[in-house]
């Protein structure tokens, strides 16, 4: 596989996150961001295609509607 | 592209010797062109046979109509989707998609990000149910499996799959595999599975 | 790349596996790249049969030859830039006994920008027929009026079928 190298900047929150988030998910920073931005993706080509995306409340079946591009 | 991960076996059910098949990521015209040429026909034939719907998933010969091309081209372009392939003896034995972007149901693993397996077929002369001499090949669903594990080792999702199983594989992954039947799916009309770390590493172990 | 598995591995647990592989997805459930589990409603299908198969293809043979109207051009000159034989063009404009071919209905649904599923359907490469697509299909069909040049109201009523049929599959 064909690597590259990228230098992140993040703010402390934003350091902080990244630290709190790969450690609740058991993942290193790396596959997190890396799945970050498969989801990220997969949720962007929705919306390009027309699909809308919905939060649901499941013991109220209520929706939100997560992100208007 | 098309990348050759690995060589593999499967075992040729006549003459219960183990062939060589290279397990690909990605497909091509070769692959599309297999499942049009070989495996449709096969499959249309056979279905033509079956009176009604439920018949032809007793004898399973329902996937012709799966757009193989057009899944595979939209998952070489999604980060999030992989496809795989097995060729053995030239020709495409099984075909696999796969996502990331997915998060488990189980209780113990709840929300943790898992890799789904959204298809995996055997090609339609590897299947007992529907050949009625000899079928050809076995195994191409095991590797399937492993490879998927494979997958979820490499993301750092620890071995986590989920998938949901046709009926006839329900007793393969409760029973062999041991994975975790979540139950029946009414939306996908499916019975769901899903697997724990502790499963992932169970089954891949040596007894 | 590294593996958790090996041959050795396969070899053994293959050897006492059951008959069946097993296998995973949706198998009677026509699915597109959009909708990935586009789950449709049981009662939404039909079986395809002689009752269906003529009618949607009459109904296919009248698109592609709207389509080929509109953008002006002749069978030779779409065969030429779709890629596709002549023959099996004005086969599948003229006669509603033949079976398109996977490779044609894939040509054609890339260069229109139609949906696949929705033209396998009605070319009869499916098991499964949306009830939507027949009664729209019989309906569009039978407004058409055979001339070479589309009139304001046909072209309306020819890209109102197309936006159909690209939404209902995604349903």
């Amino acid at each position: 596989m064909d690597r590259r190298q990228m230098t992140l900047m993040l703010s402390d929150k934003e350091m902080t996150l990244l630290d709190r988030l790969s450690q609740a998910r058991g993942m290193s920073k790396t596959a997190l961001v890396r799945q970050a931005l498969r989801l990220y993706q997969s949720v962007t080509e929705r919306l390009e295609n027309g699909e809308k995306v919905f939060v649901e409340k499941p013991a109220t079946k209520e929706k939100t509607e997560l992100m208007v591009l | 592209m098309k990348e050759l991960l690995r060589t593999v076996v499967l075992q040729n059910r006549g003459s219960k010797k183990f062939e060589e098949a290279q397990l690909y990521r990605e497909l091509d015209q070769k692959n599309f062109d297999d499942f049009e040429r070989l495996w449709r026909p096969m499959l249309e034939a056979r279905r033509a046979e079956f009176e009604s719907w439920a018949a032809a998933a007793e004898g399973d010969a329902q996937d012709s109509h799966w757009e193989w091309a057009e899944k595979a081209v939209d998952a070489s372009t999604s980060m999030a989707d992989e496809t795989y392939a097995i060729e053995c003896a030239g020709e495409t034995q099984g075909l696999m998609l796969v996502t990331s972007a997915a998060f488990a149901r189980l209780e113990a693993q709840r929300g943790r990000e898992i890799v789904y397996i959204e298809l995996i077929a055997t090609a339609p002369w590897n299947r007992p149910r529907l050949m009625k001499k000899e079928a050809r090949y076995k195994g191409v669903g095991r590797v399937l499996i492993a490879e998927a594990i494979n997958l979820s080792y490499q993301l750092e999702f620890n071995g986590r799959l989920g998938l949901h199983s046709l009926p006839q594989s329900e007793s393969w992954y409760r029973e062999v595999a041991k994975f975790t039947d979540f139950g029946y799916d009414d939306e996908k009309r499916m019975q769901y599975f899903e697997v724990t770390e502790a499963q992932a590493a169970a089954f891949l172990a040596d007894d | 790349m590294e593996s958790k598995y090996t041959n050795d591995w396969l070899r053994r647990k293959i050897a006492d596996d059951p008959d069946e592989d097993p296998e995973a997805g949706p198998r009677a459930i026509p699915v597109t790249s959009r909708a990935r589990y586009g789950i449709a409603h049981p009662e939404s299908f039909a079986v395809a049969g002689e009752r269906t198969g003529v009618p949607l293809r009459i109904a296919l043979g009248v698109l592609v030859r709207q389509l080929r109207s509109n953008a002006g051009l002749s069978i030779a000159e779409l065969a030429e830039r779709a890629d596709v034989s002549e023959e099996d063009l004005r086969r599948v404009e003229h006669d509603p006994h033949y079976t398109a071919r996977a490779r044609l209905i894939h040509q054609l649904s890339s260069y229109f920008s139609v949906s696949l599923t929705m033209l396998s359907q009605m070319a009869g490469a499916t098991h499964e027929v949306d009830r939507v697509l027949f009664n729209e299909s019989v309906r569009f069909a039978a407004r058409s009026d055979d001339v070479s040049r589309l009139t304001e109201e046909e072209r309306a009523a020819l890209n109102a079928f197309v936006s159909l049929l690209n939404e209902r599959a995604k349903v």
